[in-house]
């Protein structure tokens, strides 16, 4: 029995300790752990909610309307409700500064796959070409994740990038109009759509269409953005209570980790917490520790574990984030159809574009609208508010988005350091992201085969209204402490070990050497179980 | 300097007529109620000063419905951020969440494709006439506000 120490709640720690348990280990997880609200009503739907609830507008808006998305402040990416504020509240101890990136932090129970949209792709062997490892050694873990959580899906033409085989799917969700008329379109210009190597099918998704593990499957109640108050959607909490019911699991909450001590090999001994800002550290002693608190903060315990042994301010390069771009369309077939709010709101479709180079394979999700908030929505129509909720309520059953995914590479650019802030051994974390100076001709190239694959299919993409999301949005952060099979420091051997620290392995996507396009988030968790299962040996 | 908040009855003033502006029905206690409390952290009032032009926007808003939509359309192009749509997005916030409103922001009826398309026309030709009508009233009041560039005055942010 090893006595393993994990940081982070989230979905690598969790999978992790589960893991770990199984195989007769004892597991202390520490974690700062903000917790989620309880579910208010969880029978009512989206707009049963309005008039169910006593206060409605403090439910969906903050007691204060802080919810509101006004136009002069800066839109966050996904305008979170107060009901998430939770997942992105920020323990004082923390203080990070960016250069072109706005990174999202999470110090949640569960971490930031709490407020995720639950697109679960597995990766393919091309995808995982630059990795130390091949499919072959990650697909018993995908089973394993898939068994876990439950993933919806179906096979299609995405087949062709997405692994299907050897995965234990749900059958699809239920999908809705607008869903089912652009898969059908995409049935009838399939060759034409194919020949341009453009690929439709439908959304992996970690949402329950049948009954599972004591979840109950989606009964459409359209509040997934709001938070799922039926757990369908799968969140890490939900593994975590699963942890907390073994034996030999303590879970420690409301701890800030801050750094380890290690002596002349790196051997750590102990790693310690703060429960409150500028309170008395708390030790943790351990066989094995384990740092899954996503790939930044991770990096930054291991920057400054170094800094308050040596003196020494080290620079981690390889710094990745998936760029995202949203592009907006209209099916003018869908116009003027009965509006129905209560449906899985998430994204039905997902779609491949295929590349000479398979490492620049293309990405990206569709979501046709259901239910919304309205005002942000309106507020970026060029019209009085008046007009646009007119033009709005005509149109909105034919609205969708694309949100198109690109891959990212190491650069020794883009790099993560720290700026020691006082005498206690303190720091900032200091990110600096270079974009790759081919990105423009990626993205551009990438956008406009989605606006011809959706010109295609019928749809319009009004101009002007695609965005490039800032780097940082799509909180799919990696490389900093990549696995290698030739070493080097500070970097993992293939098993997700530190090659600096030999009773550290990294948990997260720090130890991720290169990032596809596809959602991250399937992937480390699988990663997780197969770093875990190491330790049986 | 920071701007004082607006008095009571001068915001619950506004609340009736941006209700009745956006969703053709008068607002209710519970929607004024929000307003009022909503409005305390509106982003404007963080701001330096309100900008004359800003101010004479808000008078025509609150005149009236079609004050408001007139200085609406105005705002949209040529003063997007301020005071004026920060207030109307937190009107339009409450009302889509609020009991008797939501609907009409969440639900549509199926009139049909053909009177889809003609409401649509229609509505984009009232959205030009107002855009020209508030550049004719607003537009030299504007200019003239940038020609002759004043810094704001307590008093006058006093009312906003």
């Amino acid at each position: 029995m090893t006595r393993i120490v994990i940081v982070g709640s989230g979905a690598s720690g969790v999978h992790f300790a589960l893991t770990a348990l199984r195989n007769g280990h004892d597991v202390t997880m520490l974690d700062v752990g903000h917790q989620r609200p309880p579910a208010v009503k969880p029978d009512a739907t989206f707009e049963g909610l309005k008039d169910a609830l006593e206060d409605p507008v403090a439910h969906f808006l903050g007691e204060d309307c802080e919810g509101v998305v006004y136009p002069a402040t800066k839109a966050s990416y996904y305008g979170h409700p107060p009901s998430k504020s939770y997942v992105f509240a920020q323990p004082r101890q923390f203080v990070s500064r960016a250069t072109a990136m706005q990174p999202v932090f999470s110090f949640a129970r569960g971490g930031l796959a709490e407020a995720w949209t639950a697109g679960a792709y597995p990766l393919n062997a091309q995808d995982l070409a630059e990795f130390p490892f091949g499919y072959e050694d990650l697909a018993p873990s995908y089973q394993e994740v898939a068994r876990r959580i439950g993933v919806a899906a179906e096979r299609d033409d995405l087949a062709k990038f997405i692994p299907f085989d050897g995965i234990d799917y749900q059958p699809p969700l239920t999908t809705d109009p607008h869903t089912r008329h652009l898969l059908a379109v995409y049935g009838r210009q399939r060759t034409v759509l194919n020949k341009s190597r453009f690929y439709l099918g439908r959304s992996r998704v970690a949402t329950l269409s049948r009954d599972h593990a004591g979840r109950k499957a989606c009964n459409h109640l359209g509040r997934c953005f709001w938070g799922c108050p039926t757990d369908s959607i799968y969140s890490p909490s939900v593994t975590l209570r699963e942890c907390q019911a073994l034996p030999r699991f303590r879970y420690e909450p409301g701890m800030y980790v801050s750094h380890f001590e290690y002596d002349e090999g790196g051997r750590i001994s102990r790693i310690g917490a703060e429960g409150a800002p500028g309170g008395e550290i708390r030790w943790f002693e351990g066989d094995t520790f384990v740092l899954a608190a996503g790939a930044l903060c991770s990096s930054k315990i291991v920057l400054d574990s170094i800094y308050r042994r040596t003196g020494r301010v080290v620079e981690l390069p390889g710094l990745m984030d998936n760029r995202q771009v949203h592009v907006p369309f209209l099916t003018p077939r869908m116009i003027a159809e009965p509006v129905n709010t209560a449906a899985y709101q998430f994204h039905h479709l997902a779609f491949g574009i295929e590349r000479d180079d398979p490492a620049e394979y293309v990405h990206g999700q569709i979501t046709t609208l259901k239910a919304a908030s309205v005002h942000p929505i309106l507020l970026g129509m060029p019209l009085d508010f008046k007009t646009a909720l007119t033009v709005f309520r005509g149109i909105r059953t034919g609205l969708g988005l694309a949100n198109v995914n690109l891959h990212d590479r190491r650069r020794a650019t883009s790099v993560l350091t720290i700026r020691p802030t006082g005498a206690d051994g303190r720091s900032e974390l200091l990110i600096r992201y270079e974009t790759d100076p081919n990105e423009h001709a990626h993205r551009d190239a990438a956008v406009r085969d989605v606006k011809r694959a959706l010109s295609t299919m019928g749809c319009i993409v009004p101009p002007g209204m695609t965005r490039v999301l800032p780097m940082g949005s799509s909180v799919h952060y990696a490389g900093t402490l990549p696995m290698t099979a030739q070493g080097g420091t500070l970097t993992c051997t293939p098993d997700c070990r530190s090659r600096d620290f030999p009773n550290l392995y990294l948990a997260d996507g720090a130890t991720l050497p290169f990032l596809p396009s596809k959602n991250l988030t399937f992937t480390l968790m699988a990663n997780a179980i197969r770093i875990a299962e190491t330790l049986r040996d | 300097m920071t701007p004082f908040p607006p008095p009571t009855e001068q915001l619950q003033r506004e609340c009736e007529v941006f209700t009745r502006y956006l969703s053709g029905r008068p607002a209710t206690e519970y929607v004024i109620g929000k307003y009022e409390r909503g409005h305390r952290r509106i982003p404007y009032l963080q701001a330096r000063g309100v900008a004359p032009v800003d101010r004479y926007l808000l008078i025509i808003a609150r005149s009236g419905t079609y004050g408001a939509r007139l200085a609406d359309a105005y705002a949209r192009f040529f003063r997007p951020t301020g005071p004026v749509r920060q207030k109307l997005a937190l009107m339009l916030a409450i009302l889509e969440n609020s009991p008797t409103y939501h609907e009409w922001f969440n639900s549509a009826e199926s009139p049909g494709k053909v009177r889809v398309s003609l409401g649509l026309i229609a509505s984009g030709l009232a959205f030009m006439v107002l855009l020209a009508g508030g550049i004719v009233i607003v537009g030299p009041v504007h200019l003239a506000a940038n020609l002759f560039r004043t810094a704001a005055e307590p008093g006058e942010q006093a009312h906003d």
